[in-house]
Order: structure tokens, then sequence, then C-alpha cells
């Protein structure tokens, strides 16, 4: 069975009317957006800003509701058809780890009130059994447990980011969100915050959903990974296959414009291209207006997510080709 | 004795930012403001034990007595009440109205502006509209309206001024809130399992509750003088109680044949409200966040410089831009944080200088220091030297570097949305910033503005010139600051991390874009970023910053394939690659040092695998490898 599965998910905002009637415009984050996570694995989830993942990773743990479609936790609905999700049994099952250390550690909190409230909240412990469990906890996180009694300001980056990460595991969770946790953290201590995201995964057999737009650190980190583009997904493949030979022309763009790398096979992008609009979006496929391979039928139709090889989705009527 | 001093020591550490309650007593008129306070306050505690006569006893042989009368020290009013008494009595009731009125007042206000922020939506409609219209009446107006259907007394008057209060509290702690409830610690309170009420009393509250002390101590001295007035005008303190107001407002028909009787509750009021509000601005300054962090210190124009950096002997330049062993500091409370320590460099014409370093490594301060960008105080630059075509730059008037900066020299920022300014196009911007250097007439500027953004291949330049900076997608808007930077033909660009905050796809558009620009117009680029990828696109040659040191400097090709330093190594190590899958990544254990506290001797030795006793001892030089090539490192003669 599926960890995680979504099917047909969408989620607006604005819409409606004004008090006078007036139509209020609308953005659709996440357009008819579908994929499965397997237990114990890493899904990544890659896109630029704007494209809907963050939106995404908040639908699904509670805090923003869809608009439409379902998400199903080990075939169970995340919330009943029509009702907002309870927190206080999702949360024990799916946990959320922030971009921003900082800001996501209340600052006038202490190490061990942050942590105390899932022991408290979500697993019901006494005073006693919280004890122990944050020295626990403290312990798997690689701090010091004198740790405990300072103020998150104290911290650096990747000691905060860790105390996100022993907040999240003290909720005993199966499922992890991981939106862009590494990517506020200098490359010398996002490799410590990953490499500790992985010992934990083994020691807990968790499976993660890793958001992130840098592509190395999704290559080295994850399982397979889904490419989102203006609130689709375009191309979804295991990790070697999707980034040795892409099928969409906008993951080989995303792969051409990292910097350093020496081979690029796009032509370079034409200055005047620009994201689509939200507000406007156009007919067929989004990337079209950017895209070398497009052609008519790319402008009258958006294409649908098809199996173009074993395990290998893309969402596009002119793939590459590879020899 | 020597734990004594150790401890006397630590404790000096820590105060290198004060606590609230030195910065409030830093500030003298708080200080004696909070003296006059505590002394009146302590006054009227004391009065019931105080050997004074009856101040509603009436002895109408003793009427109007004049001050310093035989046993009527302050004198008596046409009841012949002795006024001393009255006025020490009436003082506890202004006190006490005042500051309960404050609490109710910050009490109902604070749970309107709670709710009202955190909820948003229809609840923060209704509430704020109700706010909205207590605020639409002038307050003392409304105040007197409450009273009237209420009718006069003390507890009334009490009432009327709490309610008129209410709209300030609920205002400010409102915006405060609105703020706190989009951060991400009340996301991730929720998940914690908390609900809606517990998350408003333990993790909002405590964040808004300074705000609430400010309110308060900034409008209980109004409190004091509404209730003053109202019972100036008889609505308030009935007879034969009194407060100051109504002493005050009885005392006013005898203005002229016993003016003691008006003066004194007068001079005594204004002293109680002076002292409250002196003590209320200075909690204020001190715990105002934005205040605390030195925003009342308006900085200098440029970085202060020490007189030795601003005579140093120029000697022989190399290349266009020469820093030869720059230091600059900033000195907070007891601490000097070292961020720059000596780097030395050049930037020949046409050249690109990658800088690269982690948050940190003092490159964006190294950067900055160049054109005396650093904020002063706390920034200092001590020593060292900036030389751009024979010239310190560190020693230069105010007018010279006025014209270098935007000039010759010129910067580009991380956060274009930052740096322009949101209120004006972006056409008139490039055109103020030409006309500072250049005399053109707007027209001409205009028309050089539209060539510019042309020239950073800004699509249909002409209309994009008219636009607001909001109205520009982040790639479009760094593009703009490009086109600023280059507007008055410089001869360096300082770009630092110019594309961090932009997407890949972007990303890669804006370094083809300052390639080309470069060639075109035969600029030198100072490029400061953290990401090897980057430096290895655009520079031909890189700097490695660590703890404000350079520990390498060389030709990119050469020190990616082949670098010598144990820092740089271990950094090039860290970053995934996007080719292929590595396994675990290699991580650099520990920490930078602080720059507080910098060892004497290697500052990456506690870091480091090879490290030995020697690499403590000492400062370590940095010394040439090749003709091209330098490295801080005891071993990298190894490596080459």
């Amino acid at each position: 069975m599926n960890k995680v599965e979504v099917t047909g998910l969408v989620k607006r905002f604005g819409g409606g009317r004004t008090l006078f009637r007036r139509p209020i415009p609308a953005v659709h984050a996440v357009r008819d957006l579908g994929f499965r996570v397997r237990p114990g694995e890493i899904l990544g989830i890659v896109g630029e800003s704007g494209c809907g993942k963050s939106t995404l990773a908040k639908m699904l743990v509670g805090l923003e509701y869809p608009t439409d479609g379902e998400i199903r936790f080990d075939g169970e609905p995340l919330a009943a058809a029509g009702h907002k999700p309870n927190l206080k049994v999702l949360s024990r099952r799916v946990q959320y780890i922030f971009q921003d250390p900082n800001s996501s550690l209340n600052p006038r909190k202490t190490i061990r009130e942050i942590l105390s409230a899932p022991l408290k909240h979500l697993r019901g412990m006494n005073a006693e059994e919280r004890e122990r469990r944050l020295a626990e906890l403290m312990e798997h996180v690689n701090l010091r447990p004198e740790f405990l009694d300072r103020y998150p300001h104290e911290f650096s980056g990747g000691q905060a980011q860790r105390i996100g990460i022993a907040r999240a595991l003290a909720a005993e969770p199966d499922i992890l969100i991981l939106d862009e946790p590494v990517s506020a953290l200098d490359v010398s201590v996002q490799a410590q915050v990953l490499n500790l995201l992985k010992r934990l995964r083994e020691e807990f057999q968790l499976t993660y959903l890793f958001i992130s737009h840098d592509l190395g650190v999704v290559r080295n980190f994850c399982d397979r990974v889904a490419v989102m583009y203006f609130g689709r997904i375009v191309e979804e493949a295991g990790v070697d296959d999707l980034f040795s030979r892409p099928i969409h022309p906008y993951t080989r763009r995303l792969l051409d414009s990292v910097p350093g790398v020496e081979t690029r096979v796009l032509p370079p992008e034409s200055d005047a291209v620009e994201l689509p609009d939200p507000y406007h979006p156009p007919q067929g496929c989004a990337f079209a207006p950017r895209c070398p391979n497009a052609r008519d039928d790319c402008r009258t139709s958006d294409p649908e997510l098809a199996d173009h090889r074993p395990e290998h989705r893309a969402a596009c009527y002119h793939p590459l080709e590879h020899p | 004795m020597t734990t004594a001093t150790a401890n006397a020591t630590q404790l000096k550490k820590r105060s290198g930012r004060a606590g609230p309650l030195a910065l409030l007593l830093r500030n003298h008129l708080a200080g004696f403001g909070l003296v006059v306070l505590g002394l009146v306050v302590l006054t009227v505690l004391v009065t019931p034990w105080l050997p004074l006569p009856d101040p509603n006893a009436t002895a109408l042989s003793d009427r109007l007595l004049p001050v310093f009368s035989d046993g009527h020290f302050l004198g008596t009013d046409q009841l012949g009440r002795d006024l001393l008494s009255r006025i020490l009595w009436g003082t506890r009731v202004s006190l006490a109205v005042g500051i309960t009125a404050t609490l109710v007042a910050a009490t109902f206000g604070s749970v309107i502006g709670l709710l009202a922020g955190y909820f948003a939506g229809r609840v923060d409609g209704v509430l704020m509209r109700g706010i909205d219209m207590l605020m639409a009446f002038p307050y003392i107006l409304l105040a007197l309206a409450i009273v009237a259907v209420l009718g006069p007394g003390l507890l009334n008057a009490l009432y009327a001024i709490a309610i008129v209060n209410i709209p300030f509290f609920a205002r400010n702690v409102r915006g405060v809130v609105v703020t706190l409830r989009n951060r991400e610690f009340v996301d991730a309170a929720r998940l914690s399992g908390k609900g809606n009420t517990l998350i408003l009393l333990t993790e909002v509250l405590p964040n808004v509750l300074p705000v609430i002390v400010i309110t308060m101590s900034t409008t209980v001295g109004w409190m004091i003088l509404e209730t003053a007035g109202l019972s100036f005008l008889g609505l308030g303190a009935q007879p034969p109680q009194a407060d100051l107001g109504s002493i005050l407002g009885e005392g006013r028909r005898l203005i002229i044949n016993a003016p003691h009787v008006a003066t004194i509750p007068g001079l005594v009021i204004f002293v109680l409200v002076m002292s409250i509000n002196l003590l209320g601005d200075g909690v204020r300054d001190a715990l105002d966040p934005r205040l605390k962090a030195g925003a009342l210190l308006r900085p200098a124009a440029r970085t202060q410089v020490a007189n030795e950096a601003k005579t140093a002997a120029r000697g022989e330049q190399r290349g266009l831009l020469e820093v030869k062993d720059l230091h600059t500091e900033f000195r907070i409370g007891q601490d000097i944080h070292r961020a720059v320590n000596g780097p030395t460099f050049h930037i020949e014409p046409g050249e690109c200088l990658g800088i690269i370093g982690e948050s940190g490594s003092g490159k964006s301060v190294t950067a900055m220091s160049l054109l005396g960008l650093v904020a002063s105080p706390p920034g200092v630059i001590a020593s060292g030297q900036v030389n751009y075509r024979n010239e310190n730059i560190l020693g230069v008037s105010d007018d010279r570097l006025r014209h270098l900066r935007g000039g010759e020299l010129a910067y580009i920022f991380q956060d274009p949305l930052s740096t322009l300014h949101p209120l004006f196009t972006v056409g008139d911007q490039l055109v103020e910033a030409m006309r500072a250097h250049h005399p053109y007439s707007y027209r001409e500027a205009w028309d050089k503005a539209v060539t510019l953004l042309e020239n950073v291949r800004i699509p249909n330049a002409r209309e994009r010139a008219k636009v607001y900076p909001h109205q520009l997608s982040g790639g479009m808007r760094q593009r703009v600051s490009i086109a600023m930077a280059l507007a008055n033909e410089p001869q360096l660009l300082i770009a630092d991390e110019p594309t961090t905050a932009l997407d890949v796809t972007v990303q890669a558009q804006i370094l083809k874009l300052l390639n080309q620009l470069r060639r075109e117009q035969d600029a030198s680029l100072m490029f400061i970023t953290h990401d090897f990828g980057v430096v290895a696109d655009i520079c031909d040659r890189v700097a490695v910053m660590y703890a404000g040191e350079l520990v390498e400097v060389g030709p990119v090709a050469e020190v990616l394939a082949n670098p010598a330093h144990p820092y740089t190594q271990r950094l090039i190590a860290c970053v995934p690659d996007v080719n292929r899958k590595q396994g675990n990544l290699t991580e650099i254990p520990g920490l930078p040092p602080k720059v507080s506290d910098l060892p004497v001797g290697c500052k990456f030795a506690d870091r480091c695998d090879r490290a030995v006793e020697r690499c403590r001892q000492a400062p370590i030089d940095l010394e040439p490898l090749t003709d091209q090539r330098q490295a801080r490192c005891i071993f990298a003669r190894e490596v080459l």
C-alpha cells in the first residue's frame, strides 16, 4: 500500500465574490496534482518559486485545505470529505520541517518548552515521561542536553534546524514533510543536517517528502523526484533516470541552469521569457512559451501526465529524444 | 579569588548588550522620571500614616490661609481645609484611577486586538469596525457622553476613560498580532497539537506583552490628565472626596484672590504626568526591539575610518583596485567583533574576482568597506588601505567618495526589492542615478535610461521604464539594479550575491548577462557568492574567505581542481554534485570561530583534521605557492 497517495489535488486562492458582487481574481496554486509515495521512500519535489510546492506541503500537513482532490495516508483520507482535518490526529502521523529554522521557533520560549508541546498535546505524556523523552530527542539530533534551557536566538542556523527536526520527531510521525529544510543553511552545515535526516529515516523507518529547489541536494538525497511547474507535476521518475535522461524540456532547462555544469544541452534561453501570469494562465502547456520543442498542439491543450518509460512519467507532447 | 575574577570577567562578557533596566537608566531623563515618580508614589502610599489634618475637615475661620501658614504648610482652601493633606489624598485618588483605567483599557483593548488579529476575516471586521466607531468620536466628547449617561462620579469617570482608551490598545496589539500570526512558529505550534486558545495565550501573547507594556507606559499619563479633566468639569470625583482635577476645579474660582489653591494642584499634575511620560518614553526605548537594534543612532554617511588607515602610505599599486591588510570591526558595548581581518587582494582591469565564503565569513563586510558603506556606529575600519587608481579611498573627502560611489565604482545587491525604491518608477530611479553624476536634462536622461534597460535585455524597455519595482519579477528587478549600476559607466562592479535570491533558470540568465556586459563594457567585476558553481561560471580568479581572512587565492579552474587549503578542500567536498550520487555527503564538523573571540593561530584549526600544534601557536601567513596562487596553510605546498 502507498504511504501517501494524492489524486486530483487542486488549491485555489481567492475566487468568489466581494460584498458588492464583484468577482475576486482567483489563483490556482496547485492544479490537478497526483502522485504516490511508497513506505520508506524519499520523494523529492523540485520546482522554482511560485510553482506551488509549498502550498502542496501545507495541504499535506493540514495547514491549508484543498479546494478539490484527495490526500490519503496508508489508504485513509486525510480528512472526511468536506471537513477540516483534525490536526491533533493528523499531526501524530505527519510532521513538517520548516525552511527557516529561526522563524519557526518562538523567540520567547526555551527549547524545553518548544519540544515539550508535542509530547504533552499530541502524545499525552506526563512530566516524568516527557523529561526522559526530551533527553532522547536531543540525543537523536546530536545536541547536548544542557541546550534545553536556552532560547532560540542562542543557536546557529544548523543547530536551530536540528531543534526543528527534534520537534517534528517528538510527535512520533511516520511521514515527514521537509519544506526546503537546508536552503537557509551554509553548505558545510547543510551536509550535517542532510546526513542526520538520512540516519533518522533508517532508524525510525520514516517516509520523506523532500521539497527543494537545489538539484544537487535532490540528486544526492532522494529516491524519486517529481518536477513541478506552475502548479502541476510535469515529470516524475527515479532520481538517476530523471537526472540522466530527462523527458520534459523544463527538467532539461533546470539541469542546464545549474551553475558550474560543463555540458549544456538546450540552447540558452532568450531574455524575453517570463513565468506565466497566475491570474491569466496560458491555454495549453504552461511551459510552451519557454519551450524549444513547442508546437501548435502544445499551445491549445495541456498534456496529461503519462508513462513514457517504465516508472517514468511526463506531461509533454514532444518529449526530448534520448539515444 | 581567582574564581571571583573569572566570574567578573564572565559577567563583563555577558554585558556586551545591556538588559532592559540598564538601557532604561542609560536614558537620564527616564531615570529622572523614575526617581520623581518613585518619590510621589512613596509619599502617597504613606499618606495615611503621616501626621496630617483630615482632608475633609472644614474650619471656616481658617479659610484661604496662604502658603507656609502655621500648621498648614500649603495653606487652606475656601472651606479652611488643609491643602497639603487634600493634595496628597487627591494624588492618591488620581493615581489609583489613572492606573486602574489603564489596566482596564489594556485588558479589554488587548483582548480585542488579540482576537481580531489572530482570527482575522469576519472576527477582525466586526471587532475593528466597532473600534473604528469608538475612534470616530472626539474622545473627550465621548467620555463626557458616557459620564452623562452613567451619571457623574469617580467610578463612572474611570469607566469612561477606560472605554475611550480601548482603541489605542486594540489597534497597537492587533497590528503586532497580524504579523505574528503569519510567523512559522505559530504553524509549528499548531502542528504540535496546540489549539487556538493555547496558541493565543502561550505563543502569541508573550510576544505581544512588550507592546502592551509600552502602550501602557505611554498612556498612563494621559489617563491621569483625562481623569483630572473630567473632575475639573465636575463630572469625576464628587465632594467631599477630591482628586487633583476637582481641587483644581474648585480653586479656579479663587484664582484672583487665592492663586495658590489652583496653582499647587496644577503643578502636582504637571510633575506627575511629566515624570510618567519621561519614564514611559524610556520604557518604550528600552523594550522596542527596533530601537534596541540601534535604529535611534543615525548611521553616518560613511564608515568611520581610523586615522591610521586614512593616512596610510600608498606605495606602488597593483591592478585597478587593491585592498591591503583591511581590518573592519564592529564595536558593540564591551565586545569587538573583528569581521574583516586583513585580506589583501587586487583586481586587474577587466577581470572578474570571486570572493567565496560562508555566512559570517566577512565577505560582504569587505565589499561594503571598500566604499565606506558599513554602518557606523558600530562599524569601524581600523586599518588598511583601499587603493583605486593610486588613491586611497579610505582617506578621500566625502565629496570625492560620493562621486566614486555609483560612478566609477558601483554595487549590485542581493535583494533588488529592498534596494529599489518602491514609490518611484524604475525609469525615474535610473534618471536620478545618472543625474547625480552628470548634468543631463530629464528627457536626455530618460532616453538613456531606456537604452540602459535595453542593454540589460529587458523586453519592451520603453514601456517597462514606466513601471514600479513591485510590478516586475525578481529576475527583471535584478536586471534593473544591474542597469542602475551600469548607468555611469563604472570601472568596477561590486556584486554582492546578486543571484542568491533568484531561481536557477533566472540565475543562469543573469550570470550570462553579467558576463556579456563585463566584456562589452570592459569593466572589472568583484563577485561575492557562497556558490562554487557560480564562481566556476563567471570568475577568472577566486579568493576563499574564512573568519575574515583570505585562506586561498588563485585562478578558478586550478583552485577548484586542486584546492590547497583544507577549508577549500572540505567546502568543495560538501557541495552535493548534480551529476552523480555520492552516498553520504562529507560534512565539516563544528562551527566557525566567533569573530569576537578569534584564536591566535589558524582560524580553521579546530575543524581541521590535519591540524598540529604549530597551527595553533602563531598566525599563519598567506604564502605564495606559484606566481598565481596563495594559501594560508603550512601543508599547502604538499598539494601542488
